[in-house]
């Protein structure tokens, strides 16, 4: 007998993000989620207790809430916000949600969307034929916000035009289709550029959170499309990078000032065929002290964060439907039977 | 009445033919072309190579005052690899290896092996993925972005390469006085899916390697043909990104590489292993289950982004 039956467990403290992502060892047959905090407390609890087996759908868990003072348990099943596991080395695909506008003249780039399916803030996502915006068609973004069936936010791009500078679209768009995805995490990625700024040291823009670190040199490609064609194939040094929630961006040790303006080609244009500007992973260059370009860091030596690497995991996503409590602790058990029956 | 099968059947209704059948397996083509390091043991898990920058050209003379020009700085970039350690492994009861007819551990050893070299293949393409160059076919007619694959876009792509000073990969075939074959130039080598096939035969130009002038001699079976400068290998498990194109169709994400482009870093006590482990061993007090292993160490990483482009395509 193989000791594969338990292969992963332990606890955690719910936030208020009502989600959690739980590295594992390998997929589970059975994985098991209970509130401490809650079990027993005569309060009412919505999950107090919940699980997902092998074979279940994405989203999906089986759950039991518990009565206010009898702190009887009752069964329930939920389709959305509960378990999904992910091998971010083979993740799943997802059904595309159609879209109605992107607000890409107003700058904000709010994506309207009837159903906003299980998107949640920090997710990925693809958009295509967005018609009247196709200069962003087949990009990939990261979410900033979600009103559940309104809408979506892309405040990454939003933020290229906010603080970088970037010129609104001509058009919103009227239509299109977003796709949620789960990206591989081979390391490091190239990025879709979304600005670059003219400035003694250029800031660029990314249309989401970036992995790169100070000390990385980026390697770019920008064509005349965009504009600021004098960015190709330049091989920059980053010297610090920002990752908030609404703006992703690296500063660079690289001077931008007499460059010709960043800007995306029009929808029409783009329609006609061009490449993305992108910054693609190139070496790694010594690192910086707090953001001087001409100072080093001490002690003296070049970057190893950056190292190509394969950062894949097995995870299992908790969603709101299984974590109903911030502040709560949370214990869980992942199990991997030696035989598993199907019947 | 005569006798037949329904009142006399054969007493041994079965056979087994020892021939196996084949399992598919796939083309390995993504570590083709990659430059190989094996780092040594108890040497840490990062691998650094460093490219030291060309220096400016000088074809300004000196004055007769004969004053030292100012210096050059020298600068050099390094390139970060880690090796990660990858497992797997297949449990048998003894029952079975003594009841079947088959040796099945070789079939196990055969599967592993397989296993090992189609896992390394995928880690090297989803590196190229995640971090080679990005460039859109636009040279086809399907309307989508990117278009399907054109030969404007391969001479793009290899007038890159050039430009970037890339070495070709492979040296110019000949032409021959055989009927129906070409010459093809000396080649940077593209690594795609072959969903990719009917898009390359509609290529102009495109030669299907038969039509080289040495004939398909010394070709692997996964070379599919060329074109001017590029030579294409595929394979089914090619680098495919879904709905991502303008129009939401399947890209095909076509890796073309200089020489040199990229690498696999192998760890000198962590190649490829077959293990064996023999009833009695595990937690297994009464010999019931062996068990055989694979385990392997494995970087990758682009060498110089310069040289390594993912030319997207759709029409697959």
């Amino acid at each position: 007998m193989l000791p594969y039956q338990v292969i992963d467990g332990g606890s955690f403290t719910s936030d208020s993000t009502l989600a959690k992502q739980l590295p594992l060892s390998d997929r589970p047959d059975l994985f098991w989620l209970r509130n401490r905090t809650a079990w027993g407390d005569d309060a009412a609890e919505t999950s107090v207790e919940s699980w997902w087996r092998y074979g279940m759908a994405g989203g999906a868990a089986q759950t039991a809430d518990q009565a206010v003072t009898t702190g009887i348990l009752s069964s329930e099943a939920v389709t959305s916000g509960g378990f999904t596991f992910i091998d971010t080395a083979n993740p799943p695909t997802f059904s595309s949600l159609a879209t109605t506008a992107i607000t890409g003249n107003a700058g904000t780039f709010v994506v309207s969307m009837a159903s906003t399916g299980d998107i949640a803030v920090g997710d990925w996502v693809r958009l295509y034929a967005t018609t009247g915006e196709l200069q962003i068609a087949g990009y990939k973004f990261q979410v900033t916000a979600v009103t559940a069936n309104v809408s979506i936010t892309l405040g990454y791009m939003a933020s290229a035009v906010s603080a970088g500078g970037l010129a609104v679209f001509a058009a919103d768009a009227t239509a299109g289709f977003v796709q949620k995805y789960i990206p591989n995490r081979m390391y490091p990625r190239w990025s879709y550029v979304s600005m670059i700024t003219a400035a003694s040291q250029a800031v660029v823009y990314f249309t989401g959170k970036n992995d790169y670190t100070p000390g990385e040199i980026l390697s770019f490609r920008v064509s005349s499309d965009f504009g600021m064609e004098q960015m190709n194939n330049v091989q920059a040094r980053v010297l610090s990078v920002t990752n908030s929630s609404t703006v992703s961006s690296v500063t660079l040790d690289w001077d931008t000032s007499g460059y010709t303006t960043f800007v995306f080609p029009t929808s029409a244009v783009a329609a006609a065929g061009v490449s993305p500007a992108v910054a693609v992973p190139s070496s790694s260059g010594v690192v910086p002290d707090n953001g001087s370009a001409s100072v080093p860091q001490i002690p003296e030596g070049t970057n190893l964060r950056d190292a190509f690497d394969n950062r894949n995991k097995f995870i299992m996503d908790l969603g709101s439907n299984v974590i109903t409590s911030s502040d709560a602790v949370y214990d869980y058990v992942a199990f991997k039977f030696d035989r598993f029956n199907q019947e | 009445m005569s006798v037949n099968i329904n009142n006399m059947p054969p007493q041994i209704q079965q056979n087994y033919t020892q021939k196996l059948l084949s399992t598919p397996e796939r083309n390995c083509i993504h570590n083709l072309f990659a430059s190989v390091i094996e780092v040594q043991d108890n040497d840490g898990f990062i691998n650094r190579q460093s490219r030291y920058d060309a220096l400016e050209t000088f074809e300004v003379p000196l004055d007769n005052a004969q004053m030292n020009p100012p210096s050059q700085l020298l600068s050099r970039v390094d390139i970060d690899c880690r090796v990660r350690n990858y497992a797997t492994y297949v449990v048998l009861t003894k029952q079975v290896t003594m009841t079947n007819q088959d040796p099945i551990l070789n079939s196990a050893a055969a599967r592993l092996g397989q296993a090992y070299k189609e896992t390394s293949d995928i880690l090297q393409r989803d590196n190229l993925e995640s971090s080679a160059s990005v460039v859109n076919c636009v040279g086809g007619s399907n309307g989508d972005l990117p278009t399907e694959m054109a030969l404007s876009d391969l001479d793009d792509i290899v007038a890159v390469l050039q430009n970037n000073d890339g070495d070709y990969i492979t040296n110019m075939i000949d032409a021959s006085d055989n009927i129906g074959t070409s010459p093809l130039g000396d080649a940077y080598t593209m690594m795609c899916t072959s969903r990719m096939i009917p898009v390359l035969n509609n290529i102009t130009g495109f030669r299907r390697k038969f039509e080289y002038g040495t004939g398909s001699i010394n070709t692997l079976s996964s070379e599919w043909g060329g074109v001017n400068n590029v030579r294409v290998f595929q394979s089914s498990q090619g680098s495919v990104s879904v709905d991502a194109s303008l129009l939401g169709n399947d890209v095909a994400n076509c890796f073309i590489t200089a020489q040199e482009g990229y690498k696999i870093v192998f760890q000198a006590g962590g190649r490829a292993k077959y293990i064996y482990t023999p009833p009695g061993y595990m937690n297994d007090p009464a010999h019931l289950r062996h068990a055989a292993a694979c385990n392997f160490y494995q970087g990758q990483c682009v060498n110089n982004d310069l040289w390594v482009q993912n030319l997207r395509s759709t029409g697959i």
